[in-house]
């Protein structure tokens, strides 16, 4: 009981110091607000780019051809060799009929290339579609079924230079974008703490007199300072609320139209799935900010021993 | 209540402000203690509130051997202890009902306690009727009456009066004076460090005279003398 009305008090002081100083208070959570939009803008652009490079390299990969004349044996003694390779993701056979269908079916608007191209004279070789997890680390997959051993069933490899290409371009977009919001995050962060350990600076000058006179009754050191945490955990409550209501309606009403740039169902997928741990992290970080700041301007200005 | 057993306080080699002092105050005494300024009056205090600490001999206040004081538990002597100042100390912003009423706050007194201690004290230093005043409307005596109620709301066994009355003049110190003896009366220890002749020796109780640093004279119903 003793405790919470302790408690209590230190809280109401604290928002009496947040009040007192309001221009300071204001400026302090609004850089606040920005450090927060940029760290969240960082993590959604990370998972939103992460997302859309693996549905690119999950459609792409070697295609390794094979002869006409089949030997089942070695292509499954092929198969199984690069299945054990880590980098490989899938392996799928795709028959020499089956590759007539495929085209087909991806030309069934032109039929003027259709036209000269009938199971009897079927020139699309059988091959086997290897899909990869890193397109860095293809060679070992080429060298092997190019060696010796399969050159009695493997015609050539080949993969789709244009989708690596692109693929190495949202690769350094998602560096790029995502160290400039670290970056930016850092800097942020940093005159964030500047702020606010300015503004607890100046709650402590204010109340220099105060802090004597309550030394002097016999006011505990927790007592004295709780009221500047509890100003800066305001800070980063405030900022977090407004960070995420900006976050939530943002998602909303701009999610469907960035969607059509990038594959946006893991962000919508990470926020509705791990929602709390969004909220609980951006409390966390305004919090965490706020008190860093606040404890730094006591350790400096406010000597109580 | 207050043993002092050989205390010395140096700042540095040249400036020595208290040597080699003992003292023995009992519970519920009156004790004023005189000397010019830089006599040591206000390091003897500052040792008892220990807002600094000796740099030789024992101090014992209230039963807590100051040796053993870990510094998270000074607040707690400090309660034990009321401190009236000649500047008053009293929070500008503040009513005289909150300006008491802090001094029960800070412990984690609750909101009924508050609400029944305040007015009696008040009542006590002749301000029932001013509750709701800032400092700045009352009088000199009155704001000494308001940090005298502050420092006794929380029953300390010691009540300390730093020269209270060296900002009032002889009406007002004289109320001040009363109020103390009545607080006295009531079992608080008091301390009273003064520059007032006439008070002193009107008084008629213990007087501790300091001069550089060192007892030069103390007696029951003693007198100041210049």
């Amino acid at each position: 009981m003793h405790y919470l009305t302790t408690l209590r008090r230190i809280i109401i002081a604290g928002f009496r110091n947040f009040f007192r100083n309001a221009w300071l208070s204001t400026a302090a959570t609004a850089i606040m607000l920005v450090t927060l939009l940029i760290m969240i803008t960082g993590i959604i652009m990370n998972i939103a780019l992460s997302k859309e490079i693996d549905n690119i390299t999950e459609d792409i990969g070697v295609n390794i051809y094979l002869l006409d004349e089949d030997n089942p044996r070695l292509r499954k003694q092929l198969t199984s060799q690069l299945e054990r390779q880590e980098n490989v993701r899938s392996i799928k056979y795709v028959s020499k009929q089956q590759a007539l269908e495929d085209f087909n079916k991806d030309n069934q608007s032109q039929p003027e290339i259709l036209e000269g191209l009938t199971i009897a004279n079927n020139a699309l070789p059988a091959s086997l579609e290897v899909r990869v997890f890193d397109l860095n680390e293809i060679n070992p997959i080429a060298k092997t079924a190019e060696s010796s051993k399969y050159q009695s069933i493997v015609e050539e490899t080949s993969y789709d230079n244009e989708t690596e290409d692109r693929i190495k371009t949202i690769g350094s977009t998602q560096r790029f974008v995502v160290r400039g919001l670290i970056a930016a995050g850092i800097i942020f962060a940093g005159i964030s703490i500047l702020i606010i350990f300015n503004t607890i600076r100046m709650a402590i000058f204010t109340r220099s007199e105060e802090i004597k006179i309550m030394k002097l009754i016999g006011a505990t050191n927790a007592y004295i300072r709780g009221p500047f945490l509890f100003e800066a955990i305001v800070y980063g409550l405030i900022a977090a609320t407004i960070a995420l209501a900006i976050t939530y309606v943002s998602l909303a009403v701009l999610g469907d139209d960035i969607g059509r740039y990038v594959d946006f169902s893991t962000v919508d997928a990470t926020f509705d799935g791990y929602w709390y741990l969004v909220v609980i992290g951006t409390y966390f970080g305004g919090v965490g900010l706020g008190l860093a700041s606040s404890t730094l301007a006591m350790v400096k200005y406010l000597k109580l021993e | 209540m207050i043993l002092f057993d050989r205390v010395t306080k140096s700042y540095n080699r040249e400036a020595t402000a208290l040597s080699r002092v003992n003292l023995h105050i009992q519970p519920k005494e009156f004790v004023s203690i005189v000397g010019s300024s830089g006599a040591g009056k206000s390091t003897l205090i500052k040792l008892i509130t220990r807002e600094e600490a000796q740099t030789s001999g024992k101090i014992i206040v209230a039963g807590t051997d100051y040796d053993k004081l870990k510094k998270r538990n000074i607040p707690h002597i400090r309660r034990k202890i009321g401190v009236v100042f000649q500047d008053f100390k009293l929070l500008p912003n503040k009513t005289v009902f909150e300006n008491v009423s802090f001094a029960l706050e800070i412990v984690g007194a609750s909101n009924k306690t508050i609400k029944h201690s305040v007015p009696r004290v008040l009542k006590l230093v002749g301000l029932s009727n001013k509750s709701d005043h800032f400092p700045a409307q009352l009088s000199g005596g009155e704001r000494q009456r308001v940090a005298i109620a502050r420092a006794v709301v929380r029953q300390p066994k010691i009540l300390i009066a730093d020269e209270p009355t060296g900002n009032l003049d002889p009406k007002h110190a004289w109320d001040i004076i009363t109020l103390l003896l009545k607080i006295n009366k009531y079992g608080t220890t008091v301390l009273l460090t003064t520059h007032n002749q006439d008070i002193v020796n009107a008084l008629k109780r213990r007087v501790i005279t300091l001069k550089d640093g060192r007892i030069i004279r103390d007696q029951e119903k003693g007198e100041y003398k210049v």
